[in-house]
């Protein structure tokens, strides 16, 4: 029997982006696997086990038509009883208890989780009518697990249930920044990471890498602790966005009417937005690039990158010439892609790289930066640049902002490369490599 | 019959750290080659309790002095206040004439300001051996510096203390070192004294039986024995803590003992990993002795990551001589260096270096040595480190 654990896809609010999107296709395509038993499940940190979601459910969290609120009950029981719904007056009655965990929730048939339509309107569900029960494991149990991990488990608990179970642990394994480079890491957020691959290379049956890249290093962190090697393969991410009818045709908030760059990711240091910026106000300043043009950025503010949002915001020279948007939709995200000039990406480092995939497979032009696994995703499409070279990308902003040859001949290269597989693809290659291993 | 009198500043009655346990040998030595070697301090009384110490001793309330801003210098004060209070003076100066001292033996610096009172005040006209445990003053600076403690003081500090080691080496007839490395640091200040080396040792204590309530390792493991020293946390944080112990599996394979456990466990690099690094990590924080010497004996491997610090390290003689396989920076083999390259004793000096041998050495069988190899490690050993070093013919030869 074979689980899928959807605890990310299940808590993540808002638009499925990196690993929250690779948990959320790869566990759609379990169903298309032929796998003879298989589920979904959850994992709860209070209790420290996986409970299996029901069908109905777990189809729609996977649709993203739901999100679950598992983690605290009795902030859902404040927010209906302060608006006095219906649901509201049945937990009054119930007298739901303030801090129920969800072991003891599940043996109480007064209990309750909050589900939030993608509507945003709340619902209140018996925890009864979303777990079945909890996860019966045992040697013929395997568990996938490619969410937010570290974060959303206790990975010590779970080797210690492995210990005691002899279920099999499959793990997606996205990079291995937190060991290799952890000085881009969220202050404070290394030793956790450490923690977390410390235990995982012990309990884990099989590793399924993003990339070669990630396998690499995956190899290396085995040989560096001469620890036993769980199986190990790597397979190719998806990089469609949007089903091909879905395509939207324009902005809710208006179409862009001038040329851009774009860059797609979190903003955080690793991701180096810096270099952007840098060479982007060097092209301006030495009036290389025309008046009009400017540098969208799409993505979330992380840390440690406040001065780089005071600098922009300061800087009269770049302060209109570079937009930042977040929380898009995978339509509005599409669009843009499609009206972009071309796509950059300077990051320092990627187990993957998924906005360059997604360029790619909307046949843009590609500046991007030669490290980690980028070469591997864009193979010859992009121009490759040392990510410290601003220069240099001054030089390829500028050329690509001026001419109409070079972006159709990068685009071209785009279009007669191996392009990026679609998540469909991506998901009968995951699975058809992780059965060789069970 | 020769008499010595050896000041300090803790009580050697019961023998407990490095330097009490050297104070402690060197009078079985001295016994052993007929020599009288009285043992005197000024100790705290905060700190030392009446069945730790003997007569020949003299407590004072740390209250009673005039405090210091500065920490970590109550060796300084304890000097001065034994030349300048008159009833320990007088204390001393009555050990003296009672004892029919020949020689003052200073073990460590900071009783020389009542060893010059009593030449200049009572005209004793006796020897002076200098006995060091370290070279004093750039150890206590590191100390300071570590403590957060201003530029301005640790200098103040590191002056006072190179400036009393400097009238001691002019002063002396011998000059007993724990390493040739401060031998030669003495030797470039005045030629003058003889020099003698003579590195720490060590006792092994075979334990029949396990001591009652102590935690059962199954299979191999490391142990690693310090005070709550700075350095000793440092230098084991920094050499095994920061790599991690999840290269190896979890279950108890690491014994860290002594007061160094505190650090370790608090520290940056562990305290977020306390729960997984528990299951592989035991902390024995206040071991009896019995306890140490069983957890060594039934060691897989001795690990010494000590990164600073002078002297020579009792710690260093305690793993060589319990003929077990030995992990160790260059500095923690200072005055063992003819161990380096011997059988089972493995020099790893940066953190990548120190986690490869100690995997190394976690897949090897339990070290066995021919019996020249272990008859070379017994050099180790406190009897054979003093009697091989002449001091008592050269104490004879004075007189």
């Amino acid at each position: 029997m074979i689980f899928f654990d959807i605890t990310t896809t299940a808590t993540w609010h808002g638009t499925s982006v990196g690993i929250s999107r690779v948990e959320n296709e790869l566990a759609k395509g379990l169903s298309q696997a032929n796998f003879d038993e298989f589920g979904y499940c959850i994992y709860d940190l209070k209790s420290e086990k996986y409970y299996k979601v029901k069908d109905e459910i777990a189809s729609r969290i996977l649709r993203k038509e739901i999100t679950l609120t598992l983690s605290d009950i009795s902030v859902f029981a404040e927010y209906v009883l302060k608006n006095n719904n219906k649901a509201g007056s049945k937990l009054k009655r119930k007298s739901i208890p303030a801090r129920a965990d969800i072991k003891g929730v599940l043996e109480n048939l007064d209990s309750y989780t909050s589900i939030i339509d993608n509507n945003k309107s709340w619902n209140l569900y018996h925890l009864s009518d979303v777990l079945e029960c909890e996860l019966i494991l045992s040697p013929r149990t395997t568990v996938i697990n490619a969410g937010l991990d570290w974060d959303n488990k206790n990975i010590r608990s779970i080797r210690i249930l492995k210990e005691k179970y002899k279920f099999k642990y499959v793990s997606v394994l996205y990079d291995l920044i937190p060991i290799n480079t952890p000085q881009y890491l969220v202050p404070g957020y290394e030793q956790k990471l450490k923690r977390y691959f410390g235990e995982l290379f012990w309990i884990a049956d099989t590793l399924a890498c993003i990339s070669k890249t990630t396998l690499k290093d995956a190899i290396e962190y085995i040989k560096y602790h001469k620890l036993n090697s769980p199986n190990l393969f790597h397979w190719d991410l998806g990089a469609d966005l949007v089903e091909k009818n879905d395509h939207q045709d324009h902005l809710p908030w208006g179409e862009p009417d001038f040329p851009f760059g774009l860059y797609v990711s979190t903003i955080e240091p690793r991701k180096n937005h810096r270099t952007l910026v840098n060479a982007f106000y060097r092209a301006i300043r030495e009036e290389r690039v025309p008046a009009e043009t400017k540098l969208i950025f799409v993505g979330r503010q992380g840390w440690c990158v406040g001065d780089l949002f005071t600098e922009i915001s300061m800087n009269p020279t770049v302060r209109d010439r570079i937009v930042i948007m977040s929380s898009l939709t995978d339509a509005e995200l599409d669009r843009l892609y499609r009206l972009a000039r071309f796509v950059v990406f300077p990051s320092y480092y990627e187990g993957y790289g998924l906005s360059l995939a997604e360029a790619l497979h909307h046949n843009k032009a590609c500046l991007c930066s030669d490290r980690g696994s980028l070469r591997e995703v864009g193979l010859d499409a992009p121009i490759y640049l040392d990510p410290d070279d601003t220069i240099s990308w001054t030089d390829h902003i500028s050329e690509l902002f001026s001419s109409d040859a070079k972006v159709e001949q990068l685009e071209a290269a785009a279009a007669g490369s191996k392009r990026p597989t679609t998540w469909k693809h991506s998901s009968e290659e995951f699975y058809t490599k992780l059965k060789k291993t069970l | 019959m020769m008499n010595i009198l050896a000041l300090g500043t803790y009580p050697s009655r019961r023998p407990v750290h490095g330097g009490q346990r050297r104070v402690s040998e060197i009078k079985k030595y001295y016994e052993r080659n007929s020599i009288k070697y009285l043992h005197a301090s000024v100790y705290s009384t905060n700190h030392y309790s009446s069945d730790e110490v003997t007569s020949l001793d003299y407590g004072f309330d740390e209250s009673s002095i005039a405090r210091s801003a500065i920490p970590f210098v109550d060796d300084i004060l304890a000097g001065k206040f034994a030349s300048t209070d008159e009833h320990c003076y007088e204390h001393f100066s009555k050990l003296i004439s009672k004892f029919d001292i020949s020689t003052i033996q200073l073990e460590q610096p900071f009783m020389y300001p009542l060893f010059k009172r009593l030449v200049d005040e009572d005209g004793f006209k006796g020897k002076l051996v200098y006995s060091s445990h370290n070279v004093e003053a750039p150890l206590k600076a590191q100390i300071l510096q570590n403590s957060g403690v201003s530029r301005e003081n640790i200098n103040s500090v590191f002056k006072t203390i190179e400036n009393m080691e400097k009238d001691i080496i002019s002063s002396s007839d011998i000059v007993i070192s724990v390493s040739s490395a401060d031998s030669d640091i003495y030797r470039s200040w005045n030629t003058n004294p003889k020099f003698l080396v003579i590195a720490n040792g060590n006792r092994i204590n075979k334990i029949k039986e396990k001591p009652k309530g102590i935690e059962e390792f199954h299979g191999k493991y490391f142990s690693f024995v310090g005070s709550a020293y700075p350095p000793n946390v440092q230098g084991f944080v920094k050499l095994v803590v920061e790599n991690g112990f999840y290269g190896f599996p979890a279950k108890k394979t690491f014994a860290i003992c002594g007061g160094v456990s505190h650090g370790i466990f608090a520290s940056h690099f562990y305290a977020p990993h306390a729960d997984t690094y528990g299951d592989r990590v035991h902390f024995f924080n206040n071991p009896t002795d019995e306890e140490i010497s069983y957890i060594i004996e039934n060691s897989h491997c001795i690990l010494l990551p000590i990164t600073s610090g002078g002297g020579s390290n009792l710690k260093t003689a305690e793993a060589i001589l319990s003929c077990k396989w030995v992990v160790a920076t260059t500095t923690a083999m200072r005055s063992f260096e003819r161990f380096i390259g011997q059988p089972g004793i493995i020099i790893a000096d940066t953190p990548d270096e120190f986690y490869k041998a100690m995997q190394f050495v976690y897949d090897q069988p339990a070290l066995e040595l021919t019996e020249l190899e272990n008859s070379f490690r017994q050099q180790c050993g406190w009897d054979y480190v003093l009697d091989a070093s002449g001091l008592a013919d050269v104490q004879k030869g004075l007189i």
